[in-house]
């Protein structure tokens, strides 16, 4: 954020909760170098299992390359996914927010002047910012020694494109998980629910196998859906899956995606506070 | 009541509250699993009401106490006053404002501290926490420097200012709580047990500060506590409710002439023998030792007990007083004294 806009008493108060809360949370950046180092570690299960994939293929004298990617491209996309759910994925955001709703912490934010969405945005923003931090230091030798499976070299506009994706990955990650923490409004347990959804999430966003690999049936579906841009979307850019000249549509969407989740939480919010303030808190 | 101030002034109010009541409807269950799967497809609701007909209004300035036992609708009233929650029906005026439109404009000029529920952040020193609200509520730099010089000297915790909060003790938390709340200069500040779980001392002193503070700064102030000490030192005015519904509002020093029908009466005996069986009569005994007797005599019998005991025997001291207030709202609440 400029300096100007930081003048602004609007970005002014929500830079101070997103310093502040930077602030906060390298007290604990510690476990965020654990966390950076160690989430590789399923990594090495994913190679072993797709190189004994491609190996009885080889064999069998299949062809060489899944739906146009090959072993190599297999690993770049699981190594790429690790820095598109570093931007989508907010841990703990739904039980936080489920649980100052249904502990009546919400209080504390309702009578002071400012809004509890773009408090969380800013809370998780510092999240990312510290994880960040710590992530460019323990990603780049993890990288290296991969250095083998990436194969292409992105041009200037993908690059763009992918950090463009980035962005929309953490807006729409943000804001799902802001609209699914809000659904505590209604439903006092919701635990397992949210283990339902995150599962779905999951599988949606391409963390679990790229989502060129479903059926041909359902590929119209998971182009439509959001989730791509959580995971599978970024990657592709990046591995230059993704023609160039369809970048801009293929983001717009994206975008779209945001504005669309946008107006779904502002009504959620606005019922579900109008249901709080009526049965207690 | 209108409000008044102490030199019996009318006060334009601050605060208009006209029959307020909130009705929650929770869901009845019955026991046990069976309970909970017949809950699914046939839900029976209750009504309980928390407040009920509530009116009151309180004058620029002053200091209330808001007196009930638990679960009589203090705080869901204080919790609609701060916009929190909507009533089921009544109005409330809030320096103009309806208090849950939630305006940014209403929600500058009051502050609600709530005993125990913190808006300090646990891992940095208090001080992050005080910016924070600073730029939350648009404090400008100059004021915020005053408010923080003024407030850690009187509450003492300027040398505290840089400790990690989670370090701090409860009653440290409780002075920056304050802190945190009155930075921007509240004109209404809504207090909600603030002295719950402290020690003696810390109880004292947050009471001294409150009691300083609306003193000086003439800030409005409504409070709720469960220890009397708190009301007997703060508070000329209580409103008391119980039940949900208003059943007192006044003087503290009138609650007692209202709820207690009796005084007591304290008597030390010449010869240092206390006649007891003969005592019986004038009253019901509730203390003695050595010479002393305690006796509680009905209020209008008090004048013709005395004369008694002067007359009947040989006494060395009378003294006539109130029943202690704190025994008379422990009454009130459990609904044993009549209007």
């Amino acid at each position: 954020m400029s300096e100007a806009l930081a003048k602004k008493p609007f970005f002014h108060k929500y830079w101070t909760i997103l310093a502040t809360r930077t602030q906060e949370d390298m007290a604990y950046r510690a476990n965020y170098v654990f966390g950076a180092v160690f989430r590789f570690l399923p990594l090495v299960t994913t190679i072993f299992l797709w190189w004994a994939i491609y190996q009885s293929r080889q064999q069998s004298g299949s062809p060489l390359s899944i739906r146009g990617m090959s072993f190599e491209d297999m690993i770049a996309y699981y190594a790429y996914m690790y820095i598109a759910r570093g931007f989508s994925s907010i841990p703990g955001t739904m039980n936080d927010i489920s649980k100052d709703i249904k502990d009546g912490l919400l209080n504390r934010y309702l009578i002071r002047p400012m809004d509890y969405f773009w408090y969380q945005v800013c809370y998780r923003l510092a999240h990312k910012i510290v994880f960040w931090n710590v992530a460019l230091f323990t990603f780049p030798p993890i990288f290296f020694l991969m250095r083998q499976f990436f194969t292409h070299v992105p041009s200037v506009w993908e690059l763009l494109g992918f950090v463009a994706s980035l962005v929309i990955a953490f807006a729409i990650g943000m804001i799902f998980t802001f609209s699914i923490g809000l659904l505590a409004f209604w439903f006092l347990e919701i635990s397992t629910f949210l283990f339902v959804i995150m599962m779905i999430e999951f599988f949606l966003s391409g963390h679990l196998i790229p989502l060129n690999l479903m059926p041909a049936s359902m590929q119209p579906f998971l182009n439509a859906s959001p989730f791509g841009y959580e995971g599978y979307w970024p990657c592709m850019i990046l591995m230059g899956k993704v023609p160039v000249d369809q970048l801009p549509r293929l983001l717009g969407i994206g975008v779209l995606w945001v504005f669309v989740f946008y107006g779904v939480s502002r009504v959620l919010w606005k019922m579900g506070l109008k249901r709080y303030s009526a049965v207690g808190g | 009541m209108s409000a008044t101030s102490t030199k019996g002034r009318p006060l334009p109010p601050i605060i208009d509250v006209q029959d307020l009541s909130k009705i929650y409807r929770t869901q009845k269950r019955l026991p046990g699993i069976g309970g909970a799967i017949q809950g699914l497809f046939n839900r029976q609701f209750t009504e309980v009401r928390a407040v009920d007909g509530v009116s009151f209004s309180i004058g620029e300035g002053e200091l209330v106490g808001f007196l009930g036992p638990n679960g009589a609708g203090k705080t869901t009233t204080l919790k609609m006053l701060a916009g929190i929650l909507y009533p089921t029906t009544g109005t409330v005026q809030v320096m103009g404002f309806t208090p849950w439109e939630r305006k940014n404009e209403y929600r500058r000029q009051f502050a609600l501290v709530m005993g125990q529920k913190n808006q300090l952040w646990w891992d940095l020193p208090a001080q992050e926490s005080l910016y924070l609200n600073k730029e939350i509520y648009g404090v400008p730099d100059a004021e915020y420097q005053e408010v923080m010089d003024e407030m850690t000297e009187l509450l003492q915790v300027k040398k505290l200012m840089g400790i990690m909060v989670r370090e701090l003790s409860l009653g440290e938390r409780m002075k920056f709580e304050l802190i945190a709340s009155l930075l921007h200069r509240p004109r209404v500040l809504f207090l909600d047990e603030p002295t719950i779980g402290l020690d003696v001392v810390a109880q004292k002193n947050i009471r001294e500060f409150i009691k300083d503070y609306n003193r000086r700064t003439k800030t409005t102030i409504l409070l709720t506590s469960h220890y009397m000490n708190d009301i007997q030192a703060l508070c000329d005015r209580v409103v008391v409710i119980n039940h949900g519904k208003k059943i007192f509002d006044g003087r503290l020093d009138d609650v007692v002439e209202k709820f207690s029908q009796s005084k007591l009466v304290t008597v030390s005996f010449k010869d240092g023998l206390v006649p007891l069986e003969k005592l019986g009569s004038l009253g019901e005994v509730v203390g003695q030792s050595g010479a002393k007797a305690v006796l509680r005599v009905a209020r209008d019998k008090v004048k013709q007990a005395s004369n008694e005991l002067l007359n009947q025997f040989d006494v060395d001291d009378i003294n006539i007083e109130e029943v202690p207030i704190e025994e008379v709202i422990e009454k009130v609440f459990a609904g044993t004294a009549h209007e």
